[in-house]
């Protein structure tokens, strides 16, 4: 995984060791950094992380928990909600969660975001994406992949307009189901696959694939964010699928 | 008819100049399929008065054109004979010699590790090359859909349900299942894996699994029985070996093994790690036994042995790379 040095100091008050030291840090004693670049004013760590630890590492937050074990630097996650404004008002409003196997989805978590303007993210935002190795789209688009690369969780983001009935539905897609995927690809569905659907259709396989129907455009105005946890083996043999 | 092919044979033989000619007409006229041999195999059809007779003339023609050929050939070898005695042969001079077959230098690799190991109280073992997914990995800590199973890309003989083994390891299993501890082997042997090449991979290529097992066995005496290999193979006093943390689902802890080469340089060389309880498990062990295991590439080894730079040299089978070894 490619792991940004600045982002990684963000979480620390103390200044990190440069980054070919900090590199051998975690090479001696948690994975292999098989390479270190500049990259504008940041450098990449890209660090091989082995199964074992994906878990609990394969994010910026995982590598600094690391990195403060290590040197037992005191290590701060970043309190977002002093950054945040929340309504009083109930996601659960706007939107109907409906889990039909807990076994499949332990937990599913959604919130709303209303009067969004979709546009391009702020620079710095931009920046991390890139030098993370993705592509900056909109900015709600990049914030899910932003929040993704800092905590491991992946994150979802749709038009809460575009679905019908006000209801989300976590089940098994039914066989003869079709979806087509944000980057326009046809998947053909069957019992073997977990999908997010409306009343109607399945808009999202859950954990591999969003779908294009609900996705946020340049009309959208009202989001709604997933955050997921989804049985590990479905969505394995889904994404070979 | 009989007579008719005895002229034409006659006239054949005397204008015969070479053995070679011959010989064809030895076959075209009193060979399998001679134009003679199939007026005699014809005489079988004639009535029992007509067989005697025909069968008489034919098979007196038959003689003579023998004995033509036979005292034609006896003139023409004399005639080769005078030819050949104005070429000089030193029959005293000594033969060519039979060119000799020699070692692919990864076999010479593979027994100069059988050997450093032997010296060290380990056997030998050699094990299946098709390997089925229990062994491969089931019993290795490998469960299925976990995505450790990414680590290897695998061959799968789909309709038999079997699998090209990836790694040596799935003999650590079999061993252990009908072995007790205190145990020492390894296992040299070839392995495969679904991937593309390039100079430092190829889709089969050698391994060498080290397993030893005892009550108290240690990761100080894996670096010991390591670094000791190294100093003879490489033949040096002077070889340093460090170990870095890694993952190996069969092992906990794993590592990788690292060696400090002459230009100062660390070099990634081999996968260790202490055996994982939960192989122990399946191979039956119920008392509390601790040991390590290892994998190392003999090709890797070979390429830095003979500074080879491509791996895929070695089952190239091109005469100008082999014969150097």
């Amino acid at each position: 995984m490619k792991i940004s040095y600045n982002w990684l100091q963000s979480f620390f008050e103390k200044k990190l060791p440069v980054p070919n030291k900090l590199a051998d840090l975690l090479t001696f004693h948690s994975f292999e950094v098989e390479e270190i670049k500049k990259c504008d004013q940041d450098w990449i760590l890209d660090i091989d992380i082995l199964p074992n630890r994906a878990h609990d590492c394969l994010s910026h937050q995982g590598i600094a928990r690391e990195i403060s074990a290590l040197l037992k630097y005191p290590f701060k996650l970043i309190n977002y909600k002093k950054k945040i404004k929340e309504s009083k008002e109930l996601a659960s409003k706007v939107i109907d969660i409906e889990i039909e196997d807990k076994n499949l989805c332990p937990r599913y978590t959604s919130r709303v975001v209303v009067d969004v303007k979709i546009g391009p993210s702020p620079k710095w935002i931009q920046e991390r994406l890139i030098t993370c190795g993705l592509k900056p789209i909109s900015n709600v688009v990049d914030i899910a992949n932003y929040v993704m690369l800092e905590t491991g969780q992946p994150m979802h983001a749709f038009d809460a307009d575009k679905i019908k009935g006000n209801k989300l539905i976590v089940r098994r897609a039914k066989k003869g189901e079709k979806m087509v995927s944000l980057d326009d690809e046809k998947y053909d569905l069957d019992e073997n696959i977990l999908v997010i659907a409306d009343e109607k259709d399945p808009v999202c396989i859950a954990g591999i694939k969003g779908g294009i129907n609900p996705g946020i455009d340049e009309k959208t105005k009202r989001i709604i964010l997933e955050a997921a946890n989804f049985n590990p083996l479905v969505i394995r043999q889904g994404s070979k699928k | 008819m009989s007579n008719q092919i005895k002229q034409k044979a006659i006239e054949e033989i005397n204008q015969a100049n070479d053995l070679k000619k011959l010989e064809e007409i030895y076959r075209i006229y009193i060979g399998r399929k001679g134009k003679l041999t199939k007026v005699l195999r014809s005489l079988k059809d004639l009535s029992e008065k007509e067989k005697k007779e025909k069968g008489k003339i034919a098979n007196q023609i038959k003689q003579e054109i023998k004995q033509m050929i036979k005292d034609k050939e006896q003139k023409l070898f004399a005639k080769k004979d005078v030819n050949d005695k104005k070429e000089w042969i030193d029959i005293t001079a000594p033969g060519i010699k039979v060119p000799q077959g020699h070692l692919h230098p990864i076999t010479l690799v593979q027994r100069q590790v059988e050997d450093i190991f032997q010296s060290m109280g380990f056997s030998v073992l050699d094990g299946p090359e098709v390997e089925t997914e229990h062994y491969n990995f089931d019993a290795l800590n490998v469960p299925k859909d976990h995505p450790a199973r990414d680590m290897w890309d695998t061959f799968w003989l789909k309709d038999l349900d079997l699998l090209l083994r990836t790694h040596t390891s799935p003999m650590q299993a079999r061993y252990m299942e009908k072995n007790n501890p205190p145990l020492r082997i390894i296992i040299p042997g070839r392995c495969f894996r679904y991937e593309a090449t390039d100079s430092t991979h190829d889709v089969q290529f050698n391994q060498f699994e080290g397993l030893m097992v005892g009550e108290n066995i240690s990761v100080s005496n894996f670096k010991a029985i390591i670094e000791e290999f190294f100093k003879q193979f490489f033949n040096s006093s002077d070889i340093k070996v460090r170990l870095r943390p890694s993952y190996f689902p069969f092992v906990e802890p794993g590592f990788e093994v690292d060696i400090k080469r002459k230009d100062g340089n660390w070099l990634e060389i081999m996968g260790a790690g202490m055996v994982h309880p939960n192989v122990f498990k399946t191979a039956g062990y119920i008392k509390e036994w601790q040991g390590f295991a290892f994998g190392m590439g003999i090709d890797r080894l070979a390429m830095i042995k003979y500074q080879i730079d491509d791996i895929r040299l070695f089952y190239k089978n091109d005469l100008r790379f082999l014969k150097q070894f």
